[in-house]
């Protein structure tokens, strides 16, 4: 029986061209304002 | 079998149950599991005793559990370990923002406004300071400083932010059109945002706002009672019967994007049902914010925070009644994208306020973000000056990313908020790198309620 179900594969750590190319979008230019997150951002590459 | 003595367990798993799932976030991978009671039991044992395997499966075996059912689960924890998406090992990236490009400005284009919204951190659309309107020279120049300093990005945002950004309309086009321009003769792309409490919405405007593709944040409360409360006109009469008409207007045209956005205060801690009335009025795209300002007889407070979790997993299951009816709603908080988020490097930068997000008041000075115009310690330069920016200012911000900040390296929610707002610690505790515990705790809340939202639609 299977006790673990894996929902979300491991993402974190991509290939170095993905990491910190700079054209996401700023959490604080959407609907926020004041309390800001950026997991709810999307990667634009 | 693993054994893992030295391992921070509360920084880089969490384990906790949501409603009728058993949910475990490994953090450092990003990877998300659901697991059944048993393999929930085996991996607490695990935790609290400091990562000894044989010592967690006789926990469990003591508890009553069947011993071969306990391996089982134990041996899959064991392959997760192996696979690098469960117990997985810290690799920060060295970020460094002491040179970052600048590719977001807001544009507080308006220091006035015509509302008097008791809870606006803008002291009513002026920031305490003089009421004025931004010029166009002032707009241009600061487009000219952000292509100047945006380095090899190609994206660049700018919102259009007061006060309120309508009272000062012509300037706003001015600045669009020349921001156009210079799309033509560089590589660079303006994505424009325009903040609004939409009473000088009309055809003309909303037309322009779609032919630009400008995407608009469109404020509103919720319930017409908890509307009127604080968004009042100028007159002292409610603004909800006002502006709802318009609101919807703009909606019904089809902006590039779209938010309804709101605040809650303490006076309405039952906000799903404000959530639910902005839905119900056919809108699904929102967001819904607590109140800033503290001291204040509005913000939430540390003795607000168990009605507020409790609030925010009623959202949860109220965003999941809509999904299951067909109507799916994007909440902002809760609109995680767990498969394809940002990279690492951004979640450890946060929202970039003072490195590559700055704010720029009608005169042109230049603050690290909207909520610290006004804080004359802050500000950073002006666009008027053909001078560079105050780099021990803007050093401090770069400075202060979540790998700086112990508090956030020990928190497992650090690569969802990015070590927070800088705005919110400062105005908190008097110090951009002390974190606001009230925000933090409802911040890692809104984090497990919306897992638990992603996680239920994935596996219906």
């Amino acid at each position: 029986m299977k006790h673990i179900t894996t929902v979300i594969k491991p993402h974190l750590k991509r290939d170095a061209d993905h990491i910190n190319c700079r054209e996401c979008a700023t959490s604080c230019q959407s609907a926020c304002k004041t309390s800001c997150t950026v997991g709810n951002q999307t990667c634009r590459n | 079998m693993i054994i893992l003595s030295d391992y921070n367990f509360p920084a880089h798993v969490h384990l906790y149950r949501f409603q009728d799932l058993n949910i475990v976030l490994d953090v450092n991978s990003g990877a998300i599991h659901v697991v059944d009671q048993l393999a929930a039991q085996f991996i607490q044992a695990f935790i609290n005793t400091n990562g000894d395997f044989y010592l967690a499966i006789e926990t469990c075996v003591n508890a009553g559990r069947d011993w071969d059912e306990v391996m089982d689960a134990a041996m899959e924890v064991a392959g997760l370990r192996e696979d690098g998406s469960l117990f997985s090992d810290p690799e920060d990236p060295l970020v460094d923002l002491s040179d970052a490009p600048i590719k977001a400005l807001c544009l507080n284009v308006a220091h006035v406004c015509n509302m008097k919204c008791h809870y606006c951190f803008a002291s009513q659309g002026d920031f305490g300071l003089d009421k004025s309107l931004m010029s166009s020279e002032v707009g241009r120049l600061a487009l000219d400083f952000l292509v100047e300093h945006s380095q090899g990005v190609k994206n660049l945002e700018v919102d259009f932010f007061g006060g309120e950004p309508l009272l000062n309309w012509e300037v706003v086009k001015d600045i669009v059109a020349y921001g156009r321009q210079i799309e033509t003769r560089t590589d660079k792309v303006f994505n424009f945002t325009l903040t609004t409490n939409s009473l000088l919405l009309n055809e003309d405007i909303m037309d322009y706002l779609l032919s630009e593709n400008i995407a608009v944040i469109l404020s509103l409360d919720g319930r017409p009672e908890v509307n009127d409360h604080y968004r009042i006109l100028n007159n002292g009469q409610g603004s909800y019967a006002t502006i709802v008409p318009k609101i919807h207007r703009m909606v019904e045209k089809g902006p590039v994007s779209y938010y309804v956005r709101g605040t809650y205060t303490r006076h309405n801690l039952d906000f799903s049902a404000d959530v639910r009335h902005i839905i119900e009025l056919g809108f699904d795209s929102l967001s819904l914010e607590p109140a800033v300002g503290a001291g204040t007889d509005y913000a939430i407070g540390e003795e607000d925070l168990p009605q507020v979790l409790n609030e925010y997993e009623k959202l949860a299951l109220l965003l999941l009644e809509y999904h299951q009816q067909g109507r799916p709603v994007h909440f902002f908080h809760y609109d995680l994208d767990l498969q394809r988020g940002p990279c690492l490097a951004k979640r450890q930068t946060g929202c970039g306020a003072g490195s590559h997000y700055l704010a720029i008041t009608p005169e042109g000075d230049i603050y690290p973000c909207h909520q610290f115009v006004g804080h004359a310690e802050y500000c950073l330069g002006n666009v008027l000056e053909n001078k560079g920016l105050q780099e021990n200012i803007r050093q401090r911000f770069a400075d202060n990313t979540l790998l700086t900040k112990e508090e956030c390296r020990q928190c497992w929610a650090r690569n969802f908020c990015g070590g927070g707002c800088h705005a919110n610690n400062y105005f908190s505790n008097g110090d951009i790198s002390r974190p606001a515990q009230v925000a933090c705790t409802m911040h890692r809340r809104r984090v497990e309620a919306a897992i638990y939202v992603e996680l239920k639609k994935r596996l219906s």
